[in-house]
This record gives C-alpha cells, sequence and structure tokens, in this order.
C-alpha cells in the first residue's frame, strides 16, 4: 500500500520537473512558431539554429568559459581541499564556515559585487571578468566534493607511502590524487555546470556583444519569442543530463572501490 | 643493518611530557618488544624512532648516526602498520615495488627484488592481485615486504598482527620470527599483547607513563619484574604485601614469607598463579596461606580458582585435574616454593 502510494508520489514529481521540458523538447520538433496544434514534425528550429551565427557565437564562448573555469576552479579547490583536510592551522574552522556563503548569497548579489569590484581594479566586463566570476562561484563547489571524498581517504597511506621513502609531492600524486580522482573528476564537472548554466552573474559580466548562450537566449526572448529558443534549451538540457549521468557514474564508481 | 640507540629521549604533547628521558639499546639483528598499555607511550617512541614525531629531548642514533632531525622519508626505516596500510589502487607487486621505484631502481631490477622479497613472504603468486582480493595474513606478509624490500637499517612495527584472528595471529608470529631472522633485520615492535611480546622478542621493555620500567630478556623480565605494575602486567601476579622481618615478610594474617634465595627485605612479593598448589591438611612445607574459594574459571586444558584472603583476590592456575573439587565459600591452604616468590621494590601499585 505505502509502496504504492509512494511511487504515485515518485511519478508526481517526475511530472512536476520533466512535463515543461517535455513540452518544450517537443515543441522544439513543430513546424508551426505558435504553438499551434495538431503537432507537425519538422526540424525547422533547428536548421534555423545551424545558420544563427550569433548562437553559435555565443555558445563557443560559453563552453570556453565553462571549460577554463572547470579548469581552473578543480586546481584551485583540489588544492585548497587537500589543504584544509592535511594542516591544521590558526582560522581554518572560519575559513571553512567562509566556503558556504558564496554557495548560498543570491547570485543577483554576487553579481552586482562582481560588477563594482572588477570595474574599481580595472578588469571591466568581457570574457576574463566572466572566468573569474565563474571560478569564484565554481570554488566552493569543488571544495565541497573533493573534501567528501577525502573524508574516505585513510590518511595512513600518506604515512605508509612516506615510510618507503616518498616525498610530499610524490605521496600527493601517486597516492593521495589516485583515491580521490573520482572526485575531483565530479568536481570539475559542477564547476563546468556552474558556469555553464550561469546566467544572473554572466548577465552583468558580459559585454552586450559577446556574450554567452544563456545570456543571448534571455535577450532573445525579450526580443520576441522564436521556436529556436526551444530547440537550443533542448540542447543544452541533453547536455546538461549528460553531464550529471556522468557525475553520478563517476561517483558511484568511486563508492564501490 | 645497525643498531638503533635512543639516549634521554623525550616528547611533550601540549605542553605534557607523554615520554620522558628513555634510553634504550636496540641490538643489530635483534626483535625488540615494547610493551604497555594504552596511553603508556609506546606507541610515540615508535613514532619516534621512524621519524614521523620529532623528540623534544634526546637523541636518537641508527648505526651510529644521529637521526632524529631526520624525517621519515629520508631515515631508511621500513615500516609496518597495524592496519597494513596497503594502497588500494595498486597491485600487490606495484605496493610491494613502491618504495624502490620512488628510489628509481630500474624495472627490472625492481621486478627481481619484489619477485624475491614475494617469495621469502611466500605470497610467490600473488604479484598481480589486488589488496581487497587478499585475506588478513596475507595483506600481513604483503606489508612486511614492502617494508623490508627496500632493506632498511630497521624495521618498525606497530602492532602488526592485533588485526588478525587468533588462530591466524599464532601462525604469523612464527611466520614473522623466521623472516626477521632471515632477513636479520634490528625490528622493534609495539604491542599491548603481553603473550605476543613474550613470544616473539629478544628483549622486551615495559612502558608505564611515558617511562621506561624494565628492559630485558622476556624470561628475565617475566621471572623476575622489578615492581608490582611489571608483575601485574606480563602475565597474571598475587601480591602480598607485609612487614620485611629478618626471616621473612610478615603478612598481616601473621604468617610469614621466606625470603628467595638472594633476596634482600622489601615490603611486597608477587607469585605466579601457576605456582601456587592447594595442599592437603598436614601436607607441605615453607610458604602458606589460606583462602576461601569465590569462583572457579574453566578455561579448556587448564583451570583457574579465584579465591578470598582477607579481602584480596588470590588465583591459582593448574591443569584442570590438578586443581582440586571444591565449593564455593570453602577454605583452603595454598602453598609455594620459596624460590617462587618474587621480591618487589615498588610496593605502589599501576
Amino acid at each position: 500500500m505505502s509502496v504504492i502510494a509512494g511511487r504515485v508520489f515518485l511519478g508526481a514529481v517526475l511530472v512536476f520537473l520533466y512535463l515543461p521540458i517535455a513540452v518544450m523538447a517537443l515543441m522544439s520538433f513543430n513546424a508551426s512558431p505558435f504553438y499551434a496544434l495538431p503537432f507537425e514534425f519538422s526540424t525547422t528550429w533547428y536548421t534555423r539554429l545551424a545558420g544563427n551565427a550569433e548562437m553559435q557565437a555565443a555558445a563557443a564562448r560559453s563552453l570556453i568559459i565553462a571549460s577554463a573555469t572547470a579548469l581552473i576552479a578543480t586546481a584551485l579547490g583540489t588544492a585548497a581541499a587537500i589543504a584544509l583536510w592535511r594542516f591544521e592551522f590558526p582560522g581554518k574552522r572560519v575559513l571553512q564556515l567562509l566556503l558556504f556563503p558564496p554557495i548560498a548569497i543570491p547570485w543577483l548579489i554576487t553579481g552586482t559585487a562582481m560588477l563594482i569590484f572588477f570595474f574599481s581594479v580595472g578588469i571591466g566586463r568581457g570574457t576574463p571578468a566572466l572566468i573569474l566570476g565563474h571560478v569564484a562561484l565554481a570554488i566552493p563547489y569543488v571544495i565541497v566534493v573533493v573534501a567528501a571524498r577525502l573524508r574516505t581517504f585513510d590518511p595512513v597511506l600518506e604515512e605508509a607511502a612516506r615510510s618507503l621513502g616518498a616525498g610530499a609531492w610524490t605521496v600527493t600524486r601517486r597516492i593521495t590524487l589516485p583515491w580521490i580522482a573520482p572526485g575531483i573528476v565530479a568536481g570539475a564537472l559542477f564547476a563546468f555546470a556552474v558556469s555553464f548554466d550561469q546566467f544572473v552573474v554572466s548577465y552583468f559580466l558580459a559585454t552586450p556583444g559577446d556574450t554567452t548562450l544563456p545570456v543571448l537566449i534571455y535577450t532573445a526572448i525579450r526580443k520576441g519569442f522564436t521556436p529556436e529558443i526551444n530547440a537550443v534549451s533542448t540542447l543544452i538540457i541533453l547536455a546538461s543530463m549528460l553531464l550529471m549521468f556522468l557525475v553520478s557514474r563517476v561517483f558511484r564508481f568511486g563508492g564501490e572501490r | 643493518m645497525a643498531e638503533v640507540r635512543v639516549e634521554g629521549l623525550g616528547k611533550d604533547f601540549d605542553g605534557q611530557p607523554v615520554l620522558s628521558d628513555i634510553s634504550l639499546t636496540f641490538g643489530d639483528g635483534e626483535f625488540f618488544g615494547l610493551l604497555g598499555p594504552s596511553g603508556s607511550g609506546k606507541t610515540t617512541l615508535l613514532r619516534l624512532i621512524a621519524g614521523f614525531l620529532f623528540p623534544d629531548r634526546g637523541r636518537i642514533l641508527i648505526g651510529g648516526d644521529p637521526v632524529e632531525r631526520i624525517p621519515v622519508e629520508r631515515r631508511e626505516v621500513g615500516m609496518v602498520f597495524q592496519n597494513y596500510a596497503l594502497f588500494p589502487n595498486m597491485s600487490v607487486a606495484e605496493n610491494v615495488g613502491f618504495g624502490l621505484r620512488v628510489r628509481g631502481v630500474s624495472r627490472a631490477e625492481e621486478a627481481r627484488r619484489v619477485a624475491e622479497v614475494l617469495e621469502l613472504v611466500q605470497l610467490g603468486a600473488l604479484g598481480a592481485r589486488r589488496p581487497h582480493q587478499l585475506s588478513g595474513g596475507q595483506k600481513q606478509r604483503v606489508a612486511l615486504a614492502r617494508a623490508i624490500v627496500t632493506r632498511p637499517r630497521v624495521l618498525l612495527l606497530d602492532e602488526p598482527l592485533s588485526a588478525l584472528d587468533k588462530s591466524l595471529r599464532v601462525e604469523m608470529q612464527i611466520e614473522l620470527k623466521r623472516i626477521q631472522r632471515e632477513v636479520g633485520i634490528t625490528t622493534i615492535f609495539v604491542t599491548h599483547d603481553q603473550e605476543e611480546a613474550l613470544t616473539l622478542s629478544d628483549r622486551i621493555g615495559i612502558l608505564k607513563g611515558g617511562r621506561l620500567v624494565q628492559e630485558g630478556p622476556p624470561r628475565e623480565v617475566y621471572f623476575r619484574p622489578k615492581d608490582a605494575f611489571t608483575a601485574g602486567f606480563l602475565g597474571e601476579a598475587n601480591l602480598f604485601s607485609g612487614m620485611p622481618e629478618d626471616g621473612g615478610l610478615r603478612l598481616t594474617d601473621g604468617s610469614l614469607i621466606a625470603w628467595p634465595a638472594g633476596a634482600g627485605p622489601v615490603p611486597m612479593i608477587a607469585v605466579r598463579p601457576e605456582n601456587l598448589r592447594a595442599l592437603q591438611p598436614g601436607q607441605g612445607h615453607g610458604n602458606r596461606i589460606t583462602a576461601r574459594l569465590r569462583h572457579r574459571v574453566f578455561a579448556g586444558a587448564t583451570g583457574t580458582l579465584v579465591l578470598d584472603w582477607r579481602g584480596q583476590q588470590i588465583k591459582v592456575t593448574a591443569r584442570e585435574e590438578d586443581l582440586p573439587s571444591l565449593s564455593e565459600g570453602q577454605e583452603i591452604t595454598l602453598g609455594w616454593d620459596r624460590d617462587a616468590s618474587i621480591p618487589l621494590g615498588d610496593a605502589t601499585e599501576g
């Protein structure tokens, strides 16, 4: 009885989550630009998308920024997580507490603060500002994910490696990093997603001409809706789901070992 | 291989001394057991010798070289950890070869030495296995092989057998001793298991409260403990205190315990439970006391009588069939040979 109720509830949640997305994906294949029914299959909007240079440039820029963000945030975040795990130092607790507000503070406020800061130090808007901003947003996620993995690591393994003659760098590279690799990959995918899906902060930091994909979509909707948006959104959703599927695979793989 | 010496070694944690004034020599090729209850500082001493910790006072010499400021990775020590600490991402052969690879030994030389040492620990065929595919005893052998393959000057073992179950532990004790003899490496091991220490060691050191209480060959320390703590920690001991007189120790019940040969007046003596015998009325000679049975413990081949003597607990251990049949509350006279008395210098109990 309760099992059936649970399944119905789960089904309802899934419908609530995925129905709007499914409708959008369906409509991206509908010939009518006005959501008119009956449904008539067409790939017009995808063809139109393929010819939309502005949209493609924005997508490429988003990919570059997200990749750079993932690379930088993962390197810095992993190093920070290892340092926080390995060393005891004054102010460590405070530092650890300070990692969480950036996750909780509304992006609107973070974005405003970043814009003001970047202008006052002369960086201004543009791709470097976007990468810096996204890295700052992504680092706490990387630290949290890598730290979770580190908690399963037995520090005696580092001692064993040292007793066998391995210096600090060799110990980290040969013993610690292989163990936390699944956490690092998951952290990188998170960082990529934080950047690629980022709208609010990007809206503040992008120069109006060369903007990111989410910002361009928003601007396009304001100008007048076209099913092209459905098409590009469907592609983004597919990519995001693939990414999250990878995260879950990597994490489960790590847990089994 | 080398002799290891510590001189006046001391270590503080948070301003509190956890190890004070330890001076000991571990002979070349010797198997030395460090024994003590938890908090006695035995693990701290092992970690100081390994180089995971640096001493606050004193010196550590390996083969005559002072090493107390050299960190573990450059101290050329081998260490076996309590839970083996095998690298989960490497095969058995890779685990064993790790120390050689770190030292830049060639691939061929590494393969040769790994095969050789795996043969020594009788794991020749298991090089390709992963640690999680091994039994506890096999992991133990891998850990040992990994620690000695680099030919360190000293081998350190931290509670090496505590994670194994009892029957396997005895088997590994024999193995450990065989391998240690074969390699001839100076070995220092830490344990809280007194039987293990007595079995394995050429010499043992008893630690208590961060100080070295006594050291010597197992027999000497067992049969001639210096104080009540050592007597009680290494095996069981019945303690009798009283007033020293010319003829012997006058107990509170008025009986006189003769001094064992060569012993001077001391305020306390100990008698091992296996040295106490039940006497028939009128039988026996020398030392005797009368005690009342509290209960009887059956442990297979041997049995133990737990008795009450003037409010104090007394234990008698013997082969089951040699113990008298008594009902609880019944009185019995116990006797022992004069030389079974162990004079104890220190009247305070640990």
